[in-house]
């Protein structure tokens, strides 16, 4: 079974065949055989291929390297392909060749970018499986981690020792007693409540506690019956 | 999950399979010859002369060997000459060529000689010059997906129609002044002419006489003068109407010489 190591080193070589040396290979023969050829990049395409292809190489090695659902391999993945359109685009001159003074020709005009183009496009639907990838490694990775979780907890509680019942005040045991129930608040005319029939005034020199009713006379400061105060005024 | 995966990766590689080979067939053609133009090269161009107007024919062929049909062929041609000026310009408009045919045709324009000796361009009457033929072919190709141009250039001799009217020798003897001249026109030509010669002594006309020339050849011929008896500088002058464009040559011989 290969490791992520191997894979990495096998995509770095592989990547660095196709996307640097094959091409600089053919690049040559094209230009010695073809040395009327012109592209907007034909001066320095050999240091283009070798910069933009390295780079190429460099994400898809590191690619390799991330396992699948991490963002790090999204990541580069994504650069890898960014990386291909753009190398792509560099390797055909965005699709416009001119060959000057070939043959009879003074000058011959290829305009194949539409085509480039198409292909850009066919290129980055590669991006559809690197989000696929990531998206099925993502979920597969939660999965275990879910299954590390639940399997840690169940190896805690196993080890752990069974503890004696937490202690509870009166006051706990007392309301853990009661159930909890819904209860609606009505309003007291609704229960039965009417007013009080009108007090009867007081006697002469006598005076009436407004808390319980009793009279009292009018010299008392404090009523008999349930020790309240009577206001200043009230008192003669 | 895999099984998606691999179902998008697999419908991704057909599609970029497919693009590829579209871009193959659309590209291959060009480098390997099967999309083809020959334009016409200096000795397939061919000349006729008549009633004032040069006509030129330069054929030129189209062979769309490739996968998929032309569209839009145009072609446009302009025809200076040595000293860059304009002697003609045109754009045909062929349109579509089938994949797998061929199109050839041919090039035709006319050069109004007489109209321009008339309005005193006069070059190309008594004058060799290079007529340079420059075409340009535009195209698309794969669905309109690839636009196709090429610029070809091609000089092709001109050679004057009076090219040469020349004196080879001037004999003088016994009050005869005896005339051997040349006259070279283009192949263009044909028939005869009638060629004036004429000897003034000053602007005095001493004698005159008319000789018939061949055309399309050099013609070569003598005439006999009299009447240049006293002593001078004799000026033989040779005239000709040819189709229309009147040549001149004259040249002048003291008595010592003409001996």
């Amino acid at each position: 079974m290969r490791t992520r190591f191997s894979d990495a080193v096998w995509t770095a070589f592989t990547e660095a065949i196709r996307f640097v040396v094959v091409p600089l290979v053919l690049i040559d023969l094209v230009t010695s055989r073809y040395p009327q050829l012109t592209t907007a990049f034909i001066d320095n395409i050999g240091l283009y291929v070798m910069s933009i292809g390295g780079m190429i190489t460099a994400s898809s090695t590191l690619e390799a390297v991330n396992r699948p659902g991490t963002y790090k391999r999204l990541l580069f993945g994504i650069a890898a392909l960014a990386l291909v359109c753009i190398w792509i685009f560099v390797i055909f001159g965005g699709g416009v060749a001119e060959v000057v003074d070939y043959g009879p020709y003074d000058s011959i005009r290829l305009d194949m970018s539409k085509i480039v183009y198409i292909v850009l496009v066919g290129v980055s639907l590669k991006g559809l499986l690197v989000f696929q990838t990531f998206a099925v490694g993502r979920k597969h990775e939660e999965q275990q981690a879910r299954q590390r979780r639940a399997e840690l907890a169940k190896r805690r509680a196993a080890e752990a020792k069974p503890k004696p019942a937490p202690r509870t005040s009166r006051s706990d045991a007392y309301f853990s007693k009661f159930s909890k129930v819904e209860f609606e608040v009505t309003a007291d005319d609704s229960v039965g409540f009417s007013e009080l029939p009108a007090k009867k005034a007081p006697s002469p020199g006598m005076k009436r506690c407004e808390v319980c009713g009793t009279e009292a006379p009018t010299k008392d400061y404090v009523c008999r019956s349930c020790g309240a105060w009577f206001p200043r005024e009230s008192v003669e | 999950m895999a099984a998606r995966i691999r179902v998008l990766q697999l419908a991704i590689t057909v599609v970029n399979v497919t693009i590829l080979a579209l871009a193959f067939t659309s590209i291959w053609p060009f480098p390997s010859g099967d999309f083809r133009v020959d334009l016409p090269s200096a000795d397939e161009v061919e000349w006729s002369y008549a009633a004032g107007t040069v006509t030129v024919s330069a054929p030129y062929t189209i062979d769309n060997g490739g996968f998929y049909d032309v569209a839009d062929l145009v072609l446009s041609y302009e025809v200076t000459n040595y000293t860059n000026a304009l002697i003609h310009e045109s754009t045909l408009s062929i349109g579509d060529i089938p994949s797998g045919s061929v199109r050839a045709d041919i090039i035709e324009f006319d050069i109004p000689l007489q109209q321009m000796y008339e309005s005193g361009d006069t070059s190309m009457v008594f004058n060799d010059d290079w007529l340079n033929f420059r075409v340009e072919v535009s195209c698309f190709y794969t669905m309109r997906l690839i636009k196709f141009d090429a610029a070809y250039q091609v000089a092709v001799p001109w050679e004057a129609l009076i090219e040469e009217m020349a004196i080879d020798a001037v004999r003088y003897a016994g009050g005869q002044i005896t005339v051997d001249y040349r006259v070279t026109t283009s192949e263009l030509l044909s028939g005869t002419a009638t060629l004036e010669i004429a000897v003034y002594q000053g602007s005095t006309l001493v004698d005159q006489q008319y000789d018939t020339i061949g055309l399309g050849t050099t013609s070569l011929g003598t005439v006999v003068l009299s009447g240049a008896s006293a002593p001078g500088t004799y000026t033989v002058v040779l005239r000709a109407d040819i189709y229309g464009f009147l040549a001149e040559h004259r040249e002048s011989y003291p008595l010592g010489v003409v001996a």
